[in-house]
């Protein structure tokens, strides 16, 4: 009959080294992003492959873009019409401590909102709103076989579930780009006029030294490439995901942080490479 | 006809699942396969349509080898095939007609034929027109399984595939189930797998039934063998259909407490003791 202490000693031999069950609990997690890292490059692979081939499901699409253009519309509105109103005083006190005059305000405010409050607010509202509603509905199809039943009936859900989305939130997210920065600058002129006393015209003589139609086709990039990589991440995650309302759970938490994490690397990297071309 | 399985060994992490299983149907057969939870019934009917690929072994469906197919060419393999799912896997964003038609959608049927096929599917499953409008969670689960039932078979498939059709029903639902299933596969003339736990509908319903334990198939015959076999897993399933209604288990006798009489009866019938007291019972 062994002792506690003899139990103990055994077990102490028989566990894993500190760095043993370091990477145990680290390879774990690892390799359940790097399977949906795979499947995120195969959902992609799959809907640049579909993209030229007909039919485009126009129903579905349709769906789509009211479900995350129309749909987002109020949120966004919200969102970037305050985000236009901190963003004048902002910029009008810095410029009054370090220039000491504030007759830049429409130029830089412009710029700032064109290249990237009025991209990267939609683009991170969008993922928490139709990003988490298309993991939790891809999610939920896949724990109640809904996707398995899908492929019996010859139905590619890539082509059913990922591409309309994908084409609808790519055109939606251009559109709701450019609707943010109507916006944004829109209240953004409204606190120039109402506190620092510019008038619109004035205004908008300065802004149109500061930015010019490039800006405009970067932001609709930079909307469009988000637009694409939200439902592609969503979708990713959803398709991996684990059975039960737990699994639903959790992958919608991870598609929303991945997808935030993913435009704001993506931000970096687009605003690095235009800085070079332009 | 016919679906084969030749020596298929599947795994999941360090658990294996199915081992050395090789199996086949014959052309318009019910073959119903039982076992307890957790023994490979389901992977095996996922098998069968290419949704799990085995580790190694080679499956066949008609002339099609599964195992050696891409996931385009098994599009047209898995036509074939009309699979009912354990949850039903009806679409819940579309309404009854739609989750009917939807896989007839790409037959190039007009909307005429569209409609009468679903109307004749809905007909064979016993439900009426009045659901083609309703979600599916405005449903039933019986109606829903049988719903289920009608979009498999409205393709017409060659195969039928049942993933535990009777879980979570009511006696009375199960039986009508079973009788559908026994109905559409001679009608329809199809091959049908039945995955189960429920030796009752298996033993009134199959032409064969196959037994799968640790992986491999512990028994297979028609239901008059399967009564004889001395099998001790068989036997325990036997036992548990002959089961006393005292142990408030087994289906029967959840019927027959409705009926004092009735299981008075079958007391006396089987059990050859003095009948007790429903009251006592139900206690």
């Amino acid at each position: 009959m062994k002792t506690v202490a003899e139990y103990e000693k055994e077990l102490r031999s028989l566990a894993m080294p500190l760095w043993g069950r370091v990477l145990h609990h680290l390879g774990k997690p690892v390799a359940e992003h790097g399977a949906t890292v795979r499947e995120f490059w195969h959902l992609l692979r799959a809907v640049l492959i579909r993209l030229p081939r007909r039919p485009w499901r126009r129903h579905e699409i349709a769906i789509s873009v009211v479900h995350i253009g129309i749909g987002s519309m109020p949120i966004i509105t919200i969102a970037t019409a305050f985000a236009g109103l901190v963003v004048t005083n902002e910029i009008a006190w810095h410029m009054r401590e370090a220039l000491g005059t504030i007759s830049m305000i429409p130029g830089f405010t412009a710029q700032f909102i064109l290249r990237e409050l009025g991209i990267a607010i939609p683009a991170l509202l969008l993922t928490a709103k139709v990003g988490a509603s298309i993991t939790a509905e891809v999610g939920t199809m896949k724990v109640t076989e809904q996707i398995d039943a899908l492929r019996l009936l010859g139905i590619d859900p890539v082509d059913y579930l990922v591409f309309p989305r994908f084409v609808a939130s790519v055109f939606a997210t251009a559109c709701l780009t450019l609707f943010a920065v109507a916006v944004t600058m829109g209240c953004a002129i409204s606190v120039a006029i109402v506190r620092y006393n510019f008038s619109i015209l004035e205004y908008l003589n300065a802004v149109r030294h500061f930015i010019g139609l490039a800006d405009i086709v970067c932001a609709l990039v930079k909307g469009m490439v988000f637009g694409g990589i939200i439902p592609i991440i969503s979708c990713a995650y959803g398709f991996r995901c684990k059975p039960g309302a737990e699994g639903v759970g959790t992958a919608t938490t991870n598609a929303v942080v991945a997808s935030t994490i993913a435009i704001i690397l993506l931000d970096f990297v687009l605003t690095y490479l235009f800085s070079l071309v332009l | 006809m016919s679906i084969r399985f030749e020596n298929v060994t599947k795994s999941f992490l360090d658990r294996k699942v199915l081992s050395d299983l090789s199996f086949s149907t014959r052309d318009g057969e019910i073959l119903y396969i039982i076992g307890k939870s957790g023994v490979g019934k389901s992977v095996t009917l996922k098998h069968a349509v290419g949704l799990i690929k085995p580790d190694s072994g080679r499956i066949f469906v008609g002339s099609h080898e599964v195992t050696s197919l891409n996931r385009e060419e098994l599009m047209p393999v898995r036509r074939l095939c009309g699979m009912i799912f354990q949850q039903t896997a009806l679409f819940d964003s579309m309404n009854i007609f739609d989750n009917i038609a939807y896989g007839l959608r790409s037959t190039g049927l007009d909307s005429d034929a569209l409609a009468a096929r679903v109307s004749e599917v809905l007909s064979l499953v016993q439900l009426d027109s009045g659901v083609l409008d309703k979600l599916p969670c405005d449903l039933s689960f019986g109606m829903q399984k049988r719903v289920s039932l009608a979009r498999t078979i409205a393709p017409s498939p060659a195969y039928l595939l049942f993933d535990e059709p009777t879980t979570g029903l009511d006696p009375i639902i199960t039986n009508a189930i079973g009788s559908l299933i026994t109905g559409l596969s001679r009608q329809l003339g199809t091959t049908s797998i039945v995955v189960s736990h429920d030796m009752e509908s298996a033993l009134s319903t199959a032409d064969r039934i196959m037994l799968l334990d640790n992986g491999g198939i512990a028994a297979l015959g028609t239901p008059g063998e399967i009564r004889q076999s001395t099998n001790p897993l068989v036997m325990e399933f036997l036992a548990e259909i002959n089961d006393t209604p005292e142990a408030g288990t087994s289906r029967t006798p959840c019927i027959w407490r409705q009926d004092e009489q009735s299981y008075r009866e079958y007391r006396r019938a089987i059990h050859h003791d003095d009948p007790l007291d429903i009251e006592e019972v139900d206690k």
